[in-house]
């Protein structure tokens, strides 16, 4: 009897699986995809944007050695200088410097980038 | 009473280094095998089989309406039998997410005086809960058996300082194959805490507490607390408490408990035991 108890717990807390998974990332799809990528223009979709996560006091503000993005002159500036605003806000991710932007952004950026990045 | 209370403490304690020659094993450091929701290093005696119904109310702050809770509750049905007198099995079925639940228990030290002297007892506890309420449905997401699995390691240490006091440490490991979302951890380590206070010859006061470390759980869960007395009557124990959590297995009170204590967001529940000698002297 204690011999059949023992192994009978014994197997079920060895024996058992284990696995590491969350209930996000079972589900395949976004099931409620709100971002949209179509028909984007520069003032309504992309401005914001900069405006919100670019343009800050200190970073690429009027007048900013690094870039001014306050103007569509300037932003497609920096897109003309080697593509680099794909490569760092999309390709690495590594701006903006707090943390990259959100996943609806960075498509909506994309979309319009590949649209030849125009001023509507 | 501090003074008498320290004083008997230390005459104890006196007492037992200077019975030297034989070994005296500390017994009852805590009443029950259960503090309130966790286990304690307590293992029941060879051949007795003990039956324990628990159950948690609803929220006391939801008022007259719900009857401060009593209109809904939770049970936990259990049967835990000694295969030895420090080796314990127990199997249990909770209403709560209809999970299926058991565990086997082994006292790998005893606290002693006299010839052998060991400051405390060690418990070990491993489980294992299956939940066989099925899950929510979600387009697209198949779910398999090991979802449904969750496995906990527990070691107990505890020292009964005297016949009045008694406290505990448990650190605590837990396993979730299947957690909501990518911010939780499947691994969790926590840390408990317990005491119990004896305030008359059979009603005593027990506190417990666990601290699950950092940045393992989402922000919606907080550690489990739990106040309560036991009651003792010959081949029963009766166990009254309040807790913020409403799960009597580790899995649920230790992971999942979402109440904040101090807004009084609490739940009145009982454990109820009674003890059946299927082996052995059956009356002692």
């Amino acid at each position: 009897m204690k011999k059949i108890l023992t192994l009978l717990f014994g197997a079920m807390l060895v024996l058992t699986a284990c696995e590491y998974k969350n209930i996000e990332e079972l589900r395949p799809i976004k099931l409620v995809d709100t971002c949209t990528t179509d028909s984007l223009t520069f003032q309504t979709d992309i401005e914001p944007i900069f405006r919100q996560d670019c343009n800050n006091s200190g970073c690429h503000n009027s007048g900013s050695s690094f870039g001014d993005f306050t103007s569509y002159a300037g932003i497609k500036a920096k897109i003309d200088d080697n593509d680099k605003i794909r490569r760092r806000a999309i390709i690495e991710q590594t701006m903006p410097d707090a943390a990259p932007l959100p996943d609806c952004e960075i498509r909506k950026l994309t979309a319009w980038l590949d649209a030849g990045a125009p001023n509507n | 009473m501090k003074k008498v209370l320290f004083a008997s403490c230390l005459l104890a304690f006196v007492l037992g280094s200077i019975a030297q020659e034989t070994t005296n094993h500390t017994a009852a450091t805590f009443n029950d095998t259960r503090i309130v929701n966790g286990q304690s290093v307590e293992t029941n005696e060879e051949g007795q089989l003990k039956f324990l119904i628990s159950h948690r109310f609803g929220l006391i702050s939801e008022g007259f309406d719900n009857f401060f809770g009593l209109d809904q509750a939770t049970i936990r049905l259990g049967l835990d039998y000694g295969v030895t007198d420090r080796f314990t099995v127990g199997i249990g079925r909770s209403s709560f997410e209809k999970t299926v639940d058991g565990f086997a228990k082994y006292k790998i030290l005893r606290q002693s005086s006299g010839a052998k002297n060991t400051p405390v007892t060690i418990t070990w506890q491993s489980n294992a809960a299956i939940r066989t309420a099925d899950f929510s449905e979600i387009p697209g997401v198949d779910y398999d058996f090991a979802n449904r699995m969750t496995y906990g390691h527990q070691v107990m240490i505890a020292r009964k300082f005297c016949d009045e006091f008694s406290a505990q440490l448990m650190p605590t490991f837990i396993h979730r194959n299947l957690v909501e979302t990518r911010e939780e951890e499947n691994d969790l380590f926590a840390i408990g805490a317990a005491t119990r206070y004896q305030l008359t010859k059979t009603i005593s006061f027990q506190a417990e507490y666990y601290y699950v470390l950092p940045n393992q759980m989402a922000d919606e869960f907080t550690n489990s607390l739990s106040l309560g007395f036991d009651i003792q009557t010959k081949s029963h124990v009766f166990q009254l408490h309040i807790s913020n959590s409403q799960g009597m297995i580790d899995k649920f009170f230790i992971s999942e408990t979402r109440e904040d204590f101090f807004k009084g967001d609490v739940f009145f529940g009982f454990n109820f035991s009674r003890n059946f000698q299927l082996k052995g002297k059956k009356y002692k």
